[in-house]
């Protein structure tokens, strides 16, 4: 069983400042962290590693710094990391990312199972994933609660739903991507991270992706453009309410029913 | 593997009009349908051109004649087995298939979960560009061009995105966001069919069943007013009061990250950066400090009533009504004066 799982470097949202001039974020000097939602990914294929053996790949597309989200995988007990790393991939939309992804778990060779996090925290789009999946052609089911189980070169797995989830039967190869309810993520053993440490991840730049066509990776292969970034309006001051329970309820309900 | 071949991608001159995916599940047309014809509506009429429905399913011809009663000029109906249930596979061939046909300008869908699966799939196929959750839609008046309007992390900060190039213009958007176009007694607009070839939209994965957990509880995303409990209510037999003052309200029960995570509630309660965005009409957080996680969920909904001992609580810097005190007093003495009306 070979997984790989698709990972993405994210600023630490608790932190998360901006310039209220600009609009722009301030990236500089910020910390950054693994995107939640891929932490639970890595879980999950660690987990299918334990009972049906193989290995797990964690790759990503990002700057130099997000080597340290693939160490983090590593740390976690991925078996392989791969960094594709390229100024060439900069403005890239989730359009063009997923192609590039796409192209890179092709040079991986032998892949059951794609595995991502639903969303990221910094731009939320949930795109990447099926985006992946159709560069792929391979079934994909998106928002998974959890995996029943692997028999017979297919996997069933509880989809998440507003009302509440459907079982979907899918064969593999496929990409699935998770939300959080499907694991408690691992803490990285020492172990782990002094193997982190030691390994360094593997580094594709676009020379190493030679079928990937310029005209669809970075800026170029982007179909979306920002033209404006802005701070939402603020709030006004809240009510303050004070005193006995009843004359909270009392009050709340008068201020309600207007 | 294989990768797919370059998308033939719309010629832009070539495309007009706004199309919207009007979700349904199970024979239930999706409120988001609604507030998708309202939006495209403008949209449309911006432009001076024609809004299009597109509806996928099965026997789904009293949904086709239930959407002619709100100012859609020409529903497209893939009416297929293969189509009863969704699948990523399946529904996003047959969209495809719709699109190319109609050749929209502008192609809208919920950011629900079966419309975060389904676009984004689509997208790749035309080779066209997406735009996601989005919280506003405008067409520029110099270009004509769709611009869309999103938040981005965590609502921090706000995005105008345009996909000049490209055809269709894709963007799903977000529950409760768009006044819903009104239902008209008299019917209007064309149904057009459109069937779909053999195997056309074949999917490789099979659908199972459905499980429905609501049973008659209320869906967060679509819900007029939340009322959630976090660790400051102290335990999960406290959510029996939250569920009281929910029920007094008629609304649905939330939960913050910290009750879900040490194990008072289900995970499908969670509202937050790793749960639901929701954006009720009256959104009451019991117990709930206010982290940065729990208020990228929930800080648009229209009215944030707050309950909290701690008047330093960052929950209250939102809040509109901010009720500081005892948890265990307040939430009774709501869900009590609220039952009594008057």
């Amino acid at each position: 069983m070979n997984i790989v799982v698709c990972i993405k470097q994210i600023p630490d949202t608790t932190d998360v400042k901006f310039d209220r001039e600009t609009g722009r974020l301030k990236r500089e000097g910020q910390p950054a962290t693994i995107n939640a939602l891929d932490e639970h990914a890595v879980e999950e294929a660690l987990r299918l590693k334990e009972q049906h053996g193989g290995a797990v790949t964690a790759l990503t597309m990002g700057p130099e710094q997000a080597v340290d989200a693939l160490k983090h995988a590593v740390a976690m007990g991925a078996d392989e990391a791969i960094h594709v790393c390229d100024d060439a991939l900069a403005g890239a939309d989730t359009l063009a990312t997923s192609y590039l992804l796409a192209r890179a778990i092709l040079k991986i060779g032998a892949v059951d199972l794609i595995l991502c996090g639903a969303e990221t925290i910094d731009g939320a789009t949930a795109c990447v994933g099926p985006g992946v999946a159709q560069n792929l052609q391979i079934p994909c089911v998106c928002f998974v609660q959890k995996i029943e189980g692997i028999a017979d070169g297919k996997i069933t797995v509880q989809r998440m739903m507003e009302e509440g989830y459907d079982r979907v039967e899918c064969p593999l190869p496929a990409l699935l991507t998770v939300v959080k309810g499907i694991n408690v993520p691992r803490i990285s053993s020492l172990k782990g991270k002094m193997r982190a440490k030691k390994r360094q991840p593997k580094a594709l730049t676009v020379a190493d992706l030679p079928e990937a066509k310029p005209e669809r990776i970075g800026a170029a292969g982007s179909a979306t453009r920002v033209t404006r970034t802005f701070a939402p309006e603020k709030r006004p001051e809240g009510l303050m309410l004070e005193g006995e329970a009843d004359e909270i309820a009392e009050q709340l309900y008068q201020h309600l029913r207007k | 593997m294989e990768l797919m071949k370059d998308p033939e991608v719309l010629n832009p001159d070539e495309c007009r009009g706004v199309c919207v995916f009007a979700e349904q599940r199970r024979g239930t047309l999706s409120g988001a349908a609604m507030e998708l014809a309202g939006a495209g509506r403008r949209l449309a009429d911006a432009l001076g051109d024609d809004l299009h429905a597109a509806l996928l399913g099965h026997g789904v011809g009293d949904l086709a004649e239930e959407l002619r009663h709100y100012g859609i000029d020409r529903i497209h109906v893939a009416d297929d087995p293969v189509l009863t249930d969704f699948l990523d596979e399946s529904y996003s061939a047959a969209l495809c298939r719709v699109v190319r046909d109609v050749k929209p300008s502008i192609l809208l869908g919920a950011a629900t979960n079966l419309g975060r699966s389904l676009l984004p799939n689509v997208a790749v196929r035309l080779g066209a560009g997406l735009t996601a959750g989005c919280t506003g839609l405008a067409i520029d008046d110099a270009t004509k061009n769709l611009v869309a309007t999103r938040p981005a992390f965590g609502g921090t900060i706000f995005a105008d995105v345009v996909m000049e190039n490209r055809r269709p213009q894709i963007a799903t958007v977000r529950r409760r966001v768009m006044e819903p176009a009104e239902r008209r007694d008299a019917p209007s607009g064309e149904i057009v069919r459109h069937d779909l070839p053999p195997c056309a939209a074949a999917a490789r994965a099979k659908f199972l069943e459905s499980v429905d957990e609501l049973a008659g509880a209320v869906d967060l995303t679509s819900a007029d007013v939340i009322v959630s409990g976090g660790r400051g209510i102290g335990g999960p037999e406290a959510f029996e009061m939250i569920r009281e003052l929910a029920d007094a309200l008629g609304g649905g029960v939330g939960a913050s990250r910290a009750a879900v995570d040490a194990g008072w509630i289900a995970y499908s309660h969670q509202v937050g950066q790793t749960g639901k965005q929701v954006r009720p009409k009256i959104y009451v957080a019991c117990g709930i400090s206010g982290a940065i996680q729990h208020l990228v969920g929930m800080r648009s909904s229209d009215t944030i009533i707050a309950i909290n001992r701690d008047p330093e609580a960052p929950i209250f810097k939102v809040a509109k009504y901010g009720l500081v005190g005892d948890v265990h007093k307040i939430v009774p003495a709501l869900a009590k004066r609220f039952r009594e009306g008057g």
